[in-house]
């Protein structure tokens, strides 16, 4: 049952992300859009080959285990291209790019050792939480520098994703009942903060560009993050956010192109 | 036995003699070719090495590991060039080209001698293998030309880049492992990027004259 539904959710994605992968590339080359609308098509048309790649799979070698996920290397081109995206807002004299690096380095780190304890894939957690690394960098810089976010709000933010992170490596320990309440409290901060970012995506749409792409890749990016943080159902509600937060993400662009057109 | 070197060198003397006669575009092309060839006898070491540490089979090589390391290793040349000398974007394009021709050539040779199958089948995977290895070579080489453009060169997106060929040729290999539908289908892949990449190419010269 749990593969069918990751194998539907699967196919959704990739029928979402046909007409995506179209409206960025339309966006190509048109008055001052620049780079960006190539980084966002390359990106997504990696993530699109990435999907693909694992219905292939489990159509062509149902059940067995992939010895090295070359898809995941589609994701990380998805992360890298959307990373050089977002690479064009950014200058190197802005500040707080050593507490930025800091943060991500701890938080993306945590992650990975849970990673590398559920799964035992060491070297393939190490080497591909690396762009996560990177990007997680860029967007605390971007969202600090836009004002994507009050101060308060943002504070909330880091503390609830870290204690998403505590309670998950509380997971590890506990046995139980107190692993079940745990567990779903875990699952209560990431979708409840998941859920925030989708509402103040819908603030920043109407505001500004800048501000959308950034808010939008961070919904982006802690979807992804919740994703490898779930199991079964969970895994499947997280990544229908991931396919939600993906037209966000082309929304927001659509008005930055819009908004430069008009400068 | 006949090894891979020796095939290598049956083709590339010939090839190294005809560079005393060249000049210009034709002498880059074969220069780059030869390098494509000798790209693709390391890209077997390092495939054979791996084979061995990770104790894959053969099949879970080529279909999983393969990809990367020959990726990795033909955008090393075109990387090199690229940053040494600072090639104009054509000199870029035929360079790359003629990498991924070289590569895919001396590919093609070294499958002749695990044993021919039938001449239709030849010459369905010789197309498609050869026009694979080529449109990924380009469609890299049109990536890094448009982020000189933009003066956007960056870690970032040339990894990024090389991330979706690697994906590219992952997939394939993926399907063509198969018989049947999806090897045709993963035949037709290249293919059909092939047609699609002129067009692009034409759009991007349009463009960058604007």
């Amino acid at each position: 049952m749990g593969i069918i539904m990751e194998n539907i959710l699967n196919f959704i994605q990739v029928m979402v992300l046909l007409p995506l992968i179209l409206g960025f590339a339309g966006m190509m080359g048109k008055g001052k859009a620049g780079m960006l609308p190539v980084f966002f098509t390359f990106s997504m048309l990696s993530y699109f080959l990435s999907s693909v790649y694992y219905l292939v799979y489990g159509f062509l070698r149902p059940g067995e285990r992939m010895p090295f996920a070359v898809n995941e290397i589609a994701e990380c081109a998805m992360l890298l291209l959307l990373c050089a995206g977002l690479e064009t807002f950014l200058t190197r004299d802005m500040i707080g790019r050593l507490t930025a690096m800091l943060f991500a380095v701890f938080f993306v780190g945590i992650n990975i050792i849970l990673w590398i304890l559920w799964s035992g894939e060491w070297v393939q957690d190490i080497v591909f939480g690396l762009p996560y690394i990177y990007m997680l960098y860029l967007l605390i810089r971007g969202n600090i520098h836009y004002k994507t976010i009050g101060m308060v709000e943002g504070h909330i933010a880091m503390y609830a994703s870290l204690m998403v992170l505590l309670l998950q490596m509380f997971t590890i320990k506990a046995t139980g009942t107190l692993r079940f309440v745990v567990d779903r409290g875990s699952y209560l901060v990431a979708y409840g903060l998941a859920l925030w970012l989708f509402w103040s995506c819908k603030k920043a749409l109407q505001e500004s560009g800048v501000k959308a792409i950034f808010l939008t890749a961070t919904l982006f990016w802690w979807t992804i993050m919740v994703m490898y943080m779930s199991s079964g159902i969970y895994y499947d509600i997280a990544e229908a956010m991931n396919i939600l937060a993906m037209p966000l993400l082309y929304f927001a662009m659509k008005k930055e192109v819009g908004e430069r057109d008009l400068c | 036995m006949i090894y891979a070197e020796n095939i290598l060198l049956c083709i590339a003397m010939p090839l190294v003699a005809t560079l005393l006669f060249l000049q210009s575009s034709a002498k880059r092309f074969v220069f780059s070719f030869l390098i494509g060839m000798m790209v693709c006898l390391l890209s077997a070491y390092i495939g054979g090495f791996l084979e061995v540490a990770s104790g894959m089979s053969k099949e879970d090589v080529a279909i999983f590991l393969s990809p990367v390391t020959e990726e990795a290793m033909k955008f090393l040349p075109i990387l090199l060039y690229l940053f040494l000398f600072e090639p104009d974007e054509e000199w870029l394009l035929l360079t790359s080209a003629g990498i991924g021709a070289g590569f895919a050539t001396f590919e093609n040779c070294c499958y002749l001698l695990m044993g021919a199958k039938s001449l239709p089948y030849m010459l369905v995977r010789g197309a498609a293998v050869g026009i694979m290895h080529l449109v990924s070579m380009v469609a890299l080489t049109l990536g890094l030309n448009l982020l000189r453009y933009y003066k956007m060169v960056r870690f970032s997106g040339i990894l990024g880049a090389l991330s979706l060929a690697m994906t590219f040729h992952g997939l394939y290999n993926l399907l063509v492992s198969v018989d049947g539908i999806p090897s045709y289908i993963g035949y037709a892949m290249p293919v059909l990027c092939a047609l699609l990449l002129p067009r692009q190419l034409k759009r991007f010269k349009e463009f960058t004259r604007e």
